[in-house]
């Protein structure tokens, strides 16, 4: 359930992060200017964010399924693999 | 030195509570709330000396004045009152965030988001002009979004709770995030002369347009600043005290009284206005029963120590939050004292409402969130304690001169001031020129302006005392003591 409601939050946020960029554009004044280029970068730290905590996940996962492999987040699997 | 994990870390882990969102929020908090501080300080300066507002627009007191109230109200208090209510709410029931990290994370950045386009906002002059609601229609609209998913997130966390019974604490929390939703709107209504435009329009004028304003505003206070801060209170007192809530009955008339009583307060901001005298009687009526409730709940934090007061000799952290609830019932007593009109007649308008509503920001809303900011950060970073209690002790000392310097200034200035203004000499002509009291005041702007960076040193050192908690780091001191007692926080 978190998994898809990540993907639905990204893809609007995503799209209000367009929106932003549009807005940015046609803005009359710095002011809306402003509140577009806010959005757009929300959505890239909040979409960056979202992929981080994925890969996270996903290796927190890979290091339970072998203990031998990087068990902080953000550590490869591979790198934290034991030297044979 | 790197301090062991704590056993209710790993607890939190297994329970799965979404601790990451709480640290974030807890981290914001800090900071900006050292910048309010700081442009507080600026500001403060600027009245004292004006060639600090050097001449640029930017820089002038009327664009940095909002950007002060906001950071310290919208951003640190927001940022507090975000931390905190998540937290409360996912141990109080049980269970982890609905919506898990996704809607967490909007939460967080999409609130950063409000905070910099108000700030950026004002410095740049785009203001609606009303009293702590200055960011313009776009802003508004985009806090609006932030805030029912803030909603949706709490009360769907309490709807799946585990317990049956909904702690106290929520209730305030839930008051707070409620009724800010309906100021917020109420007032925010406005046209905007282009959607590609930030300037707008409010949708009333004149004196129903400063009505609602003031309805808002007072309810900010109200709701924002005080239903929210109490349940910091009620979560956090009990749980550093390691005591009970004194009354729980109480708590519950507390929470009610607090809620039907507060949103009539708000005309006592328009006495002797153009505000039709009955609405006015009213405002002042409800503000002066509201002193029952106030001290009900204050009376309500401080016995809740019974039986553990000699903590407060060795915890200052709960030294500090204890305070904040004795700097509660002061301004909560003031403030229905400032209301009633002959009071308000000598009082409006001058720097004692200044130093009124500094009892209470600095006193209550500041210090109670430092308590919490205290006693979090070891918590949620996993670690045995605090880095040096110590420079709690330095912190809770150096903030409250700080605050006492700022309030007596402001009195004092205030009630010259106010005095200053209705006199009259022989021939009934008024004694005092405008530029003759701004004269008279200087004095007491340095002196507040010294106990506003007396605060902001103090909220410094608690920077550097959290960042040193993440850090794992321990105290010299505490390392050398660690073969004999200690002096440890309750837990």
């Amino acid at each position: 359930m978190d998994g898809t409601l990540k993907w639905i939050a990204s893809g609007l946020v995503g799209i209000v992060g367009v929106f932003g960029l549009f807005l940015a554009a046609n803005a009359h004044d710095r002011g809306i200017y402003a509140f577009g280029l806010g959005l757009a970068g929300f959505a890239v730290i909040y979409i960056f964010g979202q992929m981080k905590q994925g890969f996270d996940a996903s290796d927190r996962a890979r290091s339970a399924r072998s203990p031998g492999a990087g068990s902080e987040p953000g550590t490869s699997g591979i790198i934290g693999r034991a030297t044979p | 030195m790197t301090v062991t994990t704590l056993s209710t870390g790993l607890e939190a882990e297994h329970a799965g509570y979404n601790e990451a969102v709480v640290r974030k929020f807890t981290l914001a908090a800090a900071f900006w709330g050292i910048v309010a501080f700081l442009v507080g300080v600026v500001i403060a300066l600027q009245l004292a000396f004006p060639a600090l507002n050097l001449g640029l627009e930017w820089t002038t007191f009327g664009r940095l004045r909002p950007v002060h109230t906001s950071a310290a109200i919208f951003a640190f208090g927001g940022n507090a009152l975000f931390a905190t209510s998540l937290y409360v709410v996912q141990r109080t029931s049980r269970t982890t965030l609905i919506g898990g990290p996704a809607l967490a994370d909007f939460l967080f950045w999409g609130y950063q988001l409000f905070i910099v386009l108000a700030a950026s906002g004002y410095v740049m002059g785009i203001t609606q002009s009303k009293e702590y609601a200055e960011p313009e229609w776009y802003t508004d609209l985009w806090l609006t979004l932030v805030w029912v998913v803030y909603l949706v997130v709490y009360v769907g966390t309490l709807m799946r709770r585990k317990d049956p019974h909904i702690f106290v604490a929520n209730w305030f929390y839930l008051a707070f995030i409620v009724t800010v939703a309906m100021l917020h709107i109420g007032n925010g209504i406005a046209l905007p002369v282009s959607f590609l435009g930030a300037k707008s329009y409010p949708a009333l004028s004149g004196v129903q347009d400063a009505m609602l304003q003031w309805w808002y505003g007072h309810n900010a206070v109200g709701f924002f600043l005080t239903a929210g801060f109490l349940g910091i209170m009620y979560y956090f007192i009990p749980k550093r005290a390691g005591r009970p809530v004194y009354s729980y009955r109480l708590s519950i008339i507390h929470f009610w009284a607090l809620i039907f009583l507060y949103i009539w307060a708000g005309p006592h901001h328009l006495l002797y206005t153009s505000l039709p005298d009955w609405t006015q009687t009213l405002g002042m009526t409800f503000s002066i029963i509201l002193w029952m409730p106030s001290w009900g709940g204050m009376i309500n934090g401080l016995m809740t120590l019974s039986g553990a007061w000699d903590k407060l000799r060795t915890d200052p952290v709960l030294r500090m939050l204890v305070t904040s609830v004795a700097f509660y019932g002061m301004s909560t007593f003031e403030g229905p004292m400032m209301s009633i009109r002959s009071v308000n007649a000598l009082s409006h308008y001058t720097d004692w409402t200044i130093g009124h509503v500094h009892s209470g920001a600095l006193g209550w809303v500041a210090f109670v969130s430092f308590g919490a900011l205290y006693h979090l950060v070891p918590v949620l970073w996993k670690r045995q304690g605090l880095y040096s209690l110590r420079l709690v002790n330095y912190h809770f000392w150096i903030a409250t001169i700080g605050i006492v310097l700022y309030i007596t200034a402001m009195w004092v200035s205030g009630i010259m001031q106010g005095l200053m203004w209705r006199t009259y000499d022989d021939q009934g002509f008024l004694q005092y020129s405008f530029i003759e009291t701004v004269e008279a005041m200087h004095p007491f702007y340095v002196i507040r302006a010294l106990g506003g960076i007396l605060f902001l040193l103090g909220a410094l050192i608690m920077a550097y005392n959290l960042w040193r908690t993440i850090r794992g780091d321990v105290a010299e001191s505490a390392t050398v003591a660690a073969g004999q007692p200690a002096i440890r926080p309750a837990e």
